[in-house]
């Protein structure tokens, strides 16, 4: 009974603390309280020891300040986000600590919560800190239910997020607005794609692909987007939603005779219709879609609408472009008179369509303080646009990472360029309107030293010293440093990331092959392995430094299985029976050793991935549809182009997809050797 | 190949192992021991 009556006092002095302590200006903003709210889930037995504050914004620009008083921390931010961004940096800086939900955390603070410092006080140079990718949705997110979420909303605060890409939940604003024109539900059964494939449905790539996507699902995700957007704008965050890319449904087009469209085609994959926008159609429908969003999800006038992902206008005039841009931006006015198009320039990328003529064209239809141009991919100074397109062309913009590319597990960086680029950026006098920085993952990633980077960024007007912020990210990881973790790292960051791009794949996970070229792992990666190997006896207790370790092992060792694969085929061609059964059981085994180290961690498991797909079924018929989505994005993907694009080293898979395949072309490998059939 | 493919994407399986189980530190270990020392001894 005591332990009650002690519980429920510190539930109390708990909530008075978090009540008294939100400003000093107004007790009751959501922000504060949403900011305290997520200090509570993230360090709930210190959650006591810090007092929120809101503060004014600086020209207009997130800020925050932290500041130790009487053994508590004061923090005061200009938003929930910037009070989340304080309580990050104060992590990371004064208690070596560091919230991952994802990739490991290090939240082990002994004692009390560290005040030897002075006042510190930071004023991020950018308007915008933009976070996801269409794909993510789909690489990542497609089965998430709310406990992720509210955990990535947390981290996306924490790391100084606001203008996050929220384009979930927008098919049943789409049905409402097509039952208007005469296209039921069923109509558009094969126009809405599976759950999995959500990213290039809604990008114009594909209709109807893993689908029919299920009423529930629809009304579902209805239900968490708007759970979403409420906490997501709570923190002080101004979510990117749905604009309309003239992307129709095939019904449209067939029951309105004389209607304007073009087909386009993506890779090999049937051909999907948009809407010309010189149909008077065109405009009456972004109205009606935008009008019926805003009704459902409120609105902060941002409108996600890319055209030409990976495909081209019909037309190759300038004037018809600009035209296009014109009509479409007209239409988000007549809709939202404060309407922005937010656009990623991926596809400007591709000079012998996307020339600087026709790009400044497409550009030239809409008034610069109407749009916002989101450079994708900025550590690849190659796919980099804005020093080939005048800093886009008046349009304030927003330099991004993208880093990875299908959800890859694999590990890889451009660390340096990042840095590299950045710096090329906000130094050269042809920038334009740089506006934002931002994380256009197509998978949320196993590689969190590139993502820690950029939100650092996000609250310095230049680049720090590398040598400086690496040693500050391991402090922040692993707590304490010594001489073995700093060399053993030293080993992975010149090897793992100082190029941007996947450059390692798993042999293991590749469709069998003869392995023709003998593959070792790097001796960076290898000394790497034995130094974090060595350290563990003081950071076996960290999770941010088991996620490491897994995370390197499954790629250290999964070269070595090239090796091994690369030795089966030798003996195969000498025809050496007893030395083909040895590796091949060598292979196996290794194979098996490292599926048992990826179980040990809920990242690395497909069990997990299948029975998220699972859990959101009604009925047994949607069981299997979400299952198969589950299973073919992250294999065959659909098509032939695709296959094995985002392709996963995990957990499950070896023992059920990838070895299950070795063992066919082994036993046929075999037979020859026995004097059986000839390899085909 | 292609169809054995097709056919897996197919299937449903109730009972995947959907929780981590295992000590990564002890796993990595015996990995370390068995294929590291090699590995380094090759370099």
């Amino acid at each position: 009974m005591n332990i009650y009556r002690i519980h429920l006092v510190l539930i109390i002095i708990s909530l008075l603390s978090i009540t008294f302590s939100c400003s000093y200006r107004d007790n009751s903003s959501p922000q504060v309280q949403e900011a305290a709210g997520v200090i509570n889930r993230v360090l709930p037995e210190y959650a006591d020891q810090f007092i929120l504050k809101l503060i004014e914004k600086e020209k207009g620009n997130d800020i925050f300040e932290i500041e130790p008083q009487n053994k508590k921390i004061i923090i005061r931010g200009s938003s929930g986000i910037a009070i989340c961004s304080g309580f990050n940096y104060y992590l990371k800086n004064y208690c070596n600590s560091v919230y991952n939900w994802r990739c490991g955390s290090n939240l082990n603070i002994k004692g009390s919560l560290p005040t030897g410092f002075k006042k510190v006080r930071k004023v991020t140079p950018y308007q915008y800190r933009y976070i996801f990718n269409y794909c993510t949705f789909s690489y990542s997110m497609a089965f998430w239910d709310w406990s992720q979420w509210e955990k990535m909303i947390d981290w996306m605060a924490m790391n100084g997020i606001n203008m996050p890409l929220a384009p979930m939940g927008q098919e049943i604003i789409w049905q409402r607005v097509y039952k208007k024109y005469g296209i039921s539900e069923e109509d558009l059964k094969d126009f809405f794609v599976g759950p999995a494939y959500n990213a290039f449905g809604r990008m114009g790539c594909i209709d109807g692909f893993g689908g029919p996507l299920p009423q529930s699902w629809i009304e579902n995700e209805n239900i968490l987007q708007k759970k979403i957007l409420s906490r997501e704008r709570q923190l002080g965050m101004t979510p990117v939603l749905q604009g309309f890319t003239g992307h129709i449904p095939p019904a449209l087009a067939k029951k309105n005779p004389g209607l304007k469209f073009t087909n386009l085609v993506w890779l090999d994959f049937p051909a999907t219709y948009l809407l010309d926008w010189e149909d008077p159609l065109f405009t009456q429908i972004s109205k009606d879609f935008i009008t019926e969003q805003t009704k459902e999800y409120g609105t902060d006038h941002l409108y996600a609408i890319d055209q030409f992902i990976e495909m081209e206008p019909t037309s190759r005039d300038t004037v018809y472009l600009k035209n296009m841009s014109r009509e479409i931006f007209s239409s988000i006015d007549q809709a939202d008179p404060e309407g922005k198009w937010v656009i990623q320039t991926w596809p400007f990328k591709t000079p012998e369509y996307w020339n600087k003529e026709r790009t400044k064209a497409y550009f030239g239809g809409v008034p610069d303080n109407r749009m916002i141009a989101l450079e994708l991919m900025g550590e690849s100074w190659k796919y980099t646009g804005w020093y080939k397109h005048d800093g886009w062309y008046g349009k304030p913009w927003i330099w991004s990472v993208i880093s990875n590319f299908g959800d890859n597990v694999s590990m890889f960086g451009g660390v340096t360029q990042i840095a590299d680029n950045l710096q090329n950026a906000l130094s050269s006098s042809d920038r334009g309107d740089l506006a934002g920085m931002g994380m256009m993952m197509e998978g949320l990633d196993y590689n969190p030293v590139t993502y820690e980077l950029v939100s650092d960024l996000m609250w310095e007007s230049s680049v720090p010293d590398l040598k400086v912020w690496k040693r500050k990210f391991l402090k922040s990881r692993y707590g304490n440093l010594n001489d073995t973790i700093i060399s053993g790292w030293d080993h992975l960051f010149n090897y793992y990331y100082t190029q941007s791009g996947l450059f390692e794949v798993n042999p293991i996970i590749k469709r069998p092959f003869q392995v023709k070229e003998d593959i070792w792992p790097s001796e960076d990666a290898v000394s790497g392995a034995r130094d974090l190997m060595a350290a563990s006896s003081g950071l076996q207790d960290i999770d941010a430094y088991r996620y490491d370790i897994v995370n390197l092992f499954r790629q250290v060792f999964g070269q070595y299985a090239g090796h091994l694969l690369y030795e089966i085929t030798i003996n195969y061609q000498d025809k050496n029976i007893k030395q083909f059964d040895t590796s091949v059981n060598e292979f196996l085994e290794l194979s098996h050793k490292l599926e048992e180290l990826m179980a040990t961690r809920e990242e690395f498991l497909f069990g997990k991935w299948s029975d998220d797909s699972r859990k959101h079924a009604t009925n047994p018929n949607e069981k299997e549809l979400y299952e198969w989505n589950a299973r073919a994005i992250i294999t065959t993907w659909g098509g032939r182009i695709l296959y094995g694009y985002a392709i996963k080293d995990w957990a499950g898979l070896y023992s059920r997809y990838y070895l299950p395949r070795w063992e066919k072309l082994f036993a046929e490998m075999r037979s020859e050797i026995t004097g059986g059939k000839k390899l085909d | 190949m292609i169809s054995w493919e097709d056919n897996w994407v197919g299937l449903h399986e109730e009972n995947l192992v959907s929780a981590p189980t295992g000590n990564s530190i002890a796993i990595a270990k015996q990995i370390w021991d068995q294929y590291g020392i090699k590995l380094l001894n090759q370099k």
